[in-house]
Order: C-alpha cells, then sequence, then structure tokens
C-alpha cells in the first residue's frame, strides 16, 4: 500500500514515514499541497494523509484540489490535526477529507485509522 | 530509544528553523510590513512547533505555543488587532519559546512561572476580542452539518451489554459519504471486529436500470451485532468520520427474520452482471454490491507488497536530497584540481603552439568555460544564504539595546547573499561580537545622541554583499566612532605598541584587534566575556577571511570581514626558495619588494628588521628557517611582507617570486603530520608539491625560539 504523506514538518513526516513503513507501507513525501497535487499527478497512492497548516497551499485547498479531479473522488484523504476541536476536522470534512487523525499521533492508532478508510 | 532521538534531532533542527523564520517574520512586522502572508507564516511556524512538542511531551512548551498559537490565530483572522502592544508582546514570546525549545533540548527545565505573564495576557486578549466562551480554543466560522441521530432512549445508559447481548443498527449513508471517500464495507468489517456481526443489505430503494445512476446513493445496511463488551460508543466509534455522512440507527435488538427476507427480495440478474452488462470497460465487476470500485483504487490490494521492492519508502515529489558533507567536499576538491589543471594547461599555451593548434585551443577554451561553470555549480550546493547567520542578529540587538538603555535599530541588507556552509557556521560569533562591540561601544545613550543633533535610535546596518572572488560583510554603527586616544594610551599601557610608535588613525583603529586588547576597564556584560576583539580576527582568519575597521568621529565606524568563496580553493603567491617552491596565501600579503630597495636593519639582540614607514619588522629568512641551501645574491631575493595575526607584520624573505594562482589545500596533519610554521601542502599543476606558509605559526615559532 502507498500512502503520500503531506506535512510541512519535517519532524511529522520524518514520524509518519518512520510509522508507516514500519507497518510495511511505501511512503511517499511531500512538503505542501501543492507538491501533494504534483506528486498525485505522477504517481497512485491508497490513502493520503495531509496536514493542514502549510504553506503555498494549505492541507483544506490541497483536499479541494484533489477531490476536484475526477480521477481521485474516491481516494481516502485523512487531515492530520492537532486540534481536538472540531472545527478543523469539520473544515477538512467538508473539502472532502475521508477523516482525520489528530497529533500528536499513536502509531497503533494511525495504522488501524488507514486501516479503516483503505481496503 | 535512538529512532525517538533521531526525531527529536530532526524536530530540534526544524525548531531553529522555524524560529530563524518567526524572527526573521516578526522584524518585518515590526516594521510595519503586516499582510497576512507573515502573519500566516507566523502562526504556522509556531503550530508547527507546538505540533512537534506535542509529539515528544513537551508540556510546558505545549502550553506556551498553544496560547501563543490561539492569540496568532486571532491576529490573522481580523479578530485581534495588531497594535504595537501586541507585536512587542509577540515578539518577546518568541524569545520565550526560544527559550522553552532550548529547556527541552538540553533536558532542563524552566521556572513554573517562566512565560506566565505573557501566557496569560494572550488569553486575556484572545478572550477580551471574543465571547469568552471558547475556553481560548480558535473560533472560525463553519458548517458543522451533524445530522441528529435517532436513538432508543430506554436503552440509553442502561449498563454494559451483558453476555452475547445483542446490538442493532441500521446504517444509511449519505451521498457525501462516498464524495468523502469512505466505504461502508470498510466500516462494516470494522463493526465486525467488535462481535458477531450479521449484515442484511437493504436494497429496496434500487431503481430500475432505466433510472439507476452509476453513483447514486441507494443501499442501506442492518446489522446486527453480538458480543459481550460491545458498548453504544463503540459502535459509534467506528462511524465517527461518516458522523452527519450517514443516518445510524442504534438500539439494543436482534435482526428480524422477517426483514432480511424482505432484504434478499431481488429478482433478476445481480447488480453487478448489470452493472458489468452497460460498462464493461469502465467499471472492473465489483465483488460486493456496497461499493463500485474504481480503477485506480484497484491498484495493490492491502497487505501486497508493493511492487517496488523492500517495500521501502520512495520518495517522489521531495524537492531536495540530502547529501553527506564529505562526498559534497571530495567533489569540491576533485573540481578544484580540475579548475588548477585547467589553468595550468592555458597557461603552457604560448603564441606559438596556439598558432599552430587552433583546435586544440578551442578545446581549451570550452574546457574552461565548463570548468568555471562547474565549479560555480559545484560552490553552489555547499553555499548556504548567510540569512541563517542575519536572522539571530534582530533578537541580539534586541537584548542588547534593553541590557545599555540604548535605542537601537538594526537594517539587514543582502540576507541571500551565499557564502559557503563552513563559512556561515564559523560566522555566528565573530558577527555576534562584532554587533556587541557596536551596541556596546559605537551606538551611545539617546541623551547623548540628541545632544550631539543625531536621532535618538541609533542603528546598525550588517550587510553581506559578494565583491569578486570574496563576501564582504559589512557591520556599521552610526555611533560615536572609535575613541583612538583612549586606544592609543590602552594599547601603550598594554605593551601592544612602543611608546613612541607614530600610528595612522587607520591603524589605531586597527588596534583593537590585537591581541589581548580590550577599551573596557571593567569587563562589560556585553562585549566583555573575558575575550577582545582579538577573537573575532582569530576566527576569521582560521576561515580565511581578513578583518578591517574604519571609524569617523562621531559619525560611526564601519568593520568589514572579507571571506573567501569557499575554503577549497586557496589563492596564494607561489614563491621560490632554494630550489622549492612555497605557497603564501594571498589574504596574508601586504606587499613584496626587491631586497635591493628594502631598508634593513639590526636590533640590538642582533636580530634583523625592516623599516618600512617607521615601523619595524620581523624577518624571516624562510631559507634559513627551513634549512635550504640557496646560491641566491643576497640583493636579488625578495621580501614578502606579510600581515599576522592582528596588526603585527612579518617580513619573509624569499628568492624568487614566481607568481599567484589558486591552489587546493591538502591537509599535512591527515596525510603526514603537523609542521610547525607550515600551514598544509598543495600540489602545483607540474605535479610538484608545494607547502604553504604559516605566517602567524612561523612568526610565533620563531619568537619562541629566539627568546630561548
Amino acid at each position: 500500500m502507498r500512502v503520500l504523506t503531506v506535512d510541512d514538518s519535517r519532524t511529522i513526516l520524518a514520524m509518519l514515514h518512520h510509522t508507516l513503513t514500519g507497518a510495511g507501507f511505501e511512503v511517499l513525501q511531500a512538503e505542501d499541497g501543492k507538491k501533494g497535487l504534483d506528486v498525485l499527478k505522477t504517481e497512485d497512492v491508497d490513502v493520503v494523509i495531509t496536514d493542514i497548516n502549510m504553506p503555498i497551499m494549505d492541507g483544506i485547498e490541497f483536499i479541494r484540489n484533489v477531490r476536484s479531479s475526477g480521477q481521485y473522488q474516491s481516494l481516502p484523504i485523512l487531515i492530520l490535526t492537532t486540534e481536538t476541536s472540531q472545527e478543523k476536522r469539520d473544515l477538512g470534512r467538508s473539502a472532502g477529507g475521508t477523516g482525520w487523525i489528530v497529533k500528536p499521533f499513536d502509531p497503533e492508532k494511525l495504522i488501524s485509522v488507514i486501516r479503516r478508510v483503505v481496503h | 530509544m535512538s529512532d525517538l532521538d533521531d526525531f527529536k534531532a530532526t524536530y530540534f533542527d526544524e525548531c531553529s528553523e522555524l524560529l530563524g523564520e518567526l524572527e526573521e517574520q516578526f522584524t518585518a512586522i515590526e516594521a510595519g510590513e503586516r499582510d497576512s502572508d507573515r502573519l500566516n507564516a507566523v502562526f504556522r511556524a509556531i503550530h508547527s512547533i507546538k505540533g512537534g512538542a506535542g509529539a515528544f511531551n513537551f508540556k510546558d512548551l505545549v502550553g506556551f505555543a498553544h496560547e501563543f498559537e490561539t492569540l496568532l490565530d486571532y491576529v490573522r483572522n481580523g479578530k485581534v488587532d495588531l497594535t504595537d502592544d501586541v507585536v512587542a508582546l509577540c515578539i518577546r514570546s518568541n524569545d520565550i519559546v526560544a527559550d522553552f525549545v532550548a529547556a527541552a533540548r538540553n533536558g532542563e527545565a524552566l521556572d513554573a512561572d517562566y512565560g506566565a505573564e505573557e501566557k496569560a495576557r494572550f488569553i486575556a486578549l484572545s478572550k477580551g476580542d471574543t465571547d469568552g466562551d471558547q475556553g481560548g480554543e480558535p473560533m472560525e466560522e463553519f458548517d458543522i452539518d451533524f445530522t441528529p441521530v435517532a436513538v432508543d432512549l430506554d436503552h440509553k445508559g442502561e449498563p454494559e451489554a451483558a453476555a452475547g447481548e445483542s446490538w442493532l443498527l441500521r446504517f444509511t449513508p449519505h451521498s457525501e459519504l462516498y464524495s468523502r471517500a469512505n466505504d461502508p464495507l470498510l466500516l462494516l468489517r470494522e463493526l465486525a471486529e467488535l462481535g458477531d456481526i450479521t449484515v442484511v443489505a437493504n436494497l429496496n430503494d434500487l431503481p430500475g436500470l432505466v433510472e439507476f445512476e452509476p453513483f447514486g446513493v441507494y443501499c442501506s445496511w442492518d446489522v446486527q451485532i453480538v458480543s459481550d463488551s460491545v458498548t453504544e460508543e463503540k459502535i459509534r466509534e467506528v462511524f465517527e468520520f461518516v458522523e452527519g455522512d450517514c443516518d445510524l440507527e442504534i438500539s439494543r435488538g436482534t435482526l428480524d427474520v422477517a426483514h432480511e427476507d424482505e432484504g434478499f427480495d431481488f429478482d433478476g440478474p445481480s447488480l453487478a452482471d448489470l452493472v458489468a452488462e452497460v460498462k464493461p470497460d469502465a467499471v472492473a465487476p465489483p465483488k460486493t454490491l456496497s461499493v463500485v470500485k474504481p480503477a485506480m483504487m484497484a491498484a495493490p490490494a492491502p497487505g501486497e507488497p508493493g511492487e517496488h521492492e523492500n517495500g521501502g519508502a520512495r520518495h517522489v515529489g521531495v524537492q531536495s536530497i540530502r547529501v553527506d558533507l564529505d562526498k559534497v567536499d571530495r567533489v569540491v576538491n576533485m573540481v578544484g584540481e580540475l579548475v588548477i589543471t585547467q589553468s595550468m594547461l592555458t597557461q603552457q599555451m604560448d603564441e606559438n603552439l596556439r598558432q599552430k593548434y587552433q583546435e586544440l585551443v578551442r578545446g581549451l577554451e570550452v574546457l574552461a568555460q565548463t570548468t568555471r561553470g562547474l565549479q560555480d555549480s559545484v560552490m553552489a550546493i555547499r553555499a548556504q544564504p548567510v540569512k541563517s547567520v542575519f536572522s539571530r542578529m534582530p533578537r541580539l540587538v534586541r537584548e542588547l539595546a534593553g541590557k545599555t538603555n540604548k535605542k537601537i535599530k538594526l537594517e539587514t541588507v543582502g540576507e541571500n547573499t551565499e557564502i559557503d556552509k563552513t563559512v556561515i557556521e564559523q560566522l555566528s560569533d565573530p558577527l555576534t561580537h562584532m554587533i556587541r562591540n557596536s551596541a556596546d561601544h559605537g551606538i551611545e545613550k539617546p541623551e547623548k545622541r540628541i545632544a550631539a543633533g543625531k536621532p535618538e535610535t541609533g542603528t546598525i546596518r550588517l550587510s553581506a554583499e559578494q565583491a569578486g572572488g570574496n563576501i564582504l560583510i559589512i557591520v556599521e554603527d552610526d555611533g560615536a566612532g572609535i575613541n583612538r586616544e583612549r586606544v592609543v594610551q590602552i594599547a601603550r599601557e598594554r605593551g601592544v605598541i612602543g611608546e613612541d610608535q607614530q600610528l595612522t588613525d587607520e591603524q589605531i583603529d586597527n588596534l583593537i584587534f590585537a591581541p589581548g586588547f580590550s577599551t573596557v576597564t571593567e569587563v562589560s556584560d556585553i562585549s566583555g566575556r573575558g575575550v577582545g576583539m582579538d577573537v573575532v580576527l582569530s576566527n576569521i582568519k582560521k576561515i580565511g577571511g581578513s578583518v578591517h575597521v574604519r571609524s569617523w568621529t562621531g559619525k560611526g565606524t564601519r568593520m568589514t570581514l572579507r571571506l573567501p568563496l569557499t575554503l577549497a580553493v586557496l589563492d596564494v603567491m607561489l614563491v621560490a626558495v632554494g630550489v622549492c617552491p612555497y605557497v603564501i596565501p594571498l589574504s596574508s600579503i601586504v606587499e613584496t619588494m626587491q631586497t635591493a630597495r628594502a631598508d634593513f636593519g639590526r636590533m640590538p639582540t642582533g636580530n634583523r628588521v625592516l623599516q618600512v614607514r617607521g615601523e619595524y619588522v620581523q624577518v624571516i629568512d624562510l631559507a634559513a628557517q627551513f634549512g635550504l641551501p640557496n646560491d641566491t645574491p643576497e640583493n636579488q631575493r625578495f621580501v614578502v611582507l606579510c600581515e599576522a595575526e592582528g596588526t603585527q607584520k612579518v617580513a619573509l624573505v624569499v628568492d624568487e617570486i614566481i607568481g599567484q594562482q589558486q591552489v587546493v589545500i591538502k591537509s599535512l596533519e591527515e596525510n603526514f603530520e603537523r609542521i610547525e610554521g607550515i600551514a598544509g601542502g598543495t600540489i602545483l599543476g607540474d605535479g610538484s608539491v608545494a607547502l604553504i606558509v604559516d605566517v602567524q605559526g612561523l612568526r610565533v615559532h620563531t619568537t619562541q625560539r629566539s627568546a630561548a
């Protein structure tokens, strides 16, 4: 399974990478939404994990862009958020986000959340 | 755990960058540039610092950063006015965040109330401008499309189900559920993990084929879960992501068998067959009715190893790679050799050869161009903008202004100028020292400035520019200038200069870099710290640079650092001593002259000295020094006047001056052993080895010897 991780924080990317490769996933990385879209142009992925607050293109716009392309209407997109409050999630969901992961994430929970949205 | 340590290291690296960015952005914001890009950037930076801190459980940092972030969120959304007061609070808080990060890095704890005052102000500001009922959480307009769910109230709040308790739920997805890429099949599978489940698809709403829309929503499911541990909460958790995107009825009960029959009351061919019949190519035959799998999702099956070996990560779309610096250095060195070989080849082409081999000449010209391009590109790999060092200075200046009760503003120019990474790393200390010096000794107190008819706020200007093969870093202040009388007086007292030595203004100014010289009698908290400006000079010399100071009484002081673009290639003067070639770094050479025209004298000790413009300079005959035979008549030799540390000069006597060129430095220590007076070796174009003269080392060495 291939996972695209989109986050402007190297720390988060590194931790996601560690956890996901540890679970046997293949990990692709991008530092902002725009770069994430670039990756999707050439690569097939099974699930996307994206941060919300990013420079150049934030996660919300990234999700909208992905969803607006017919090809990716059923690509699961998980939102990474530090907010425990509802609003960021709902913003992300109304843009087309499939689910969310609250940072700091627990590795097991991360994997189980991915399993919840990907076959 | 080493993984965790690695992540921490990454995090702290990232924090340094983010803090630098914050510093830069706030400096611009302070200067009045309050556009939304900047406000978003500072919000993001604090947000990222907080995010990572949460992962490592740095509670103090998270606590402070959270309130700071909340305030910044209000500010960027225009809910809190960005007054000068708030900007000042933010800048102060930035420093506090930096302290929290440093404490976390060093594993120290700060005082429990550290930053409490600022934190309280964040909360007050955030609350004051809102209804105050948000508990400090950012408030945003958004539409919660929450659909109330019918719940069997009779069962709600009952103790946990007894063994084998049966739950019943009816799950009716809305189209939004599918448009957000959620999949009922996965939800049902997850339910299966809670207990024994029986699922019945309700297909009553399926339209006839004519009205059937491929992406229409027609199915709902009834699920019976039998388990001894399941709770309504656990069931709802499974549907966490689809809350609002489906109708969900949860109750206690068992599946009605009649209902089950109804569910299967579907006559005729299966939907899958129908779909396949209608669009044989577009849609793969679905395994289940629940979801039509689009082609792209069908790629690798779950659990299957990826199509790439090792199942390892493949970074795509990442625009940079990390390379071991050693590898880059090897390339830099080889390119250096290439440049030298190329220039040697070009030099070998005399007029005769040029006429004879025109094709070769053209080829060499192309080679020269390509080599230069290659050198520039390789240097660019190691080069970094000076911004990374410059961005630390605004904070320093603020601190200094506070401690000295002066008003000082810092202007930076040319922060995108790029210099070799090693040079940048060595730049921070000298620069800090120079700015401290400017703030402490240069800029006057506000009263004094006003009395002198100057603006109350002093300016320190920090600039970087490329000038030929050098980078100039200039620290300039509009302060009082160097007090030359005092400098001379102290230099005499401390024996830095002789009693009757006459110096030009420029020479006096540069005395501040002389070893053991400090114009402050008591060591001040700011510039003092036990070391003088001589440290600046020795640091800069180490990286092949030079420092120069110019001062204008009452108008200010300008200190110029001249740094090499790269450390790998050295500009040298090639000389001959006896039959051996030696090279002297060009940066340390002041002038050269023929011995016939030099004014030698003898000290009472018998040591030979050279008199240059009223100054006596120690003379070192390299042939004698290195024990080399030489038969060049004394009056046909040359003197190379070099500047050693500080303003100390030394005159080297050599047999011949061959010319200037670039060489690649080879370490003697690594390849042979350390030799006094020799800084390293190099290989010349013709393959012979030349030693690099260490002017400072030579001077110390001979001084010690003559003293012994």
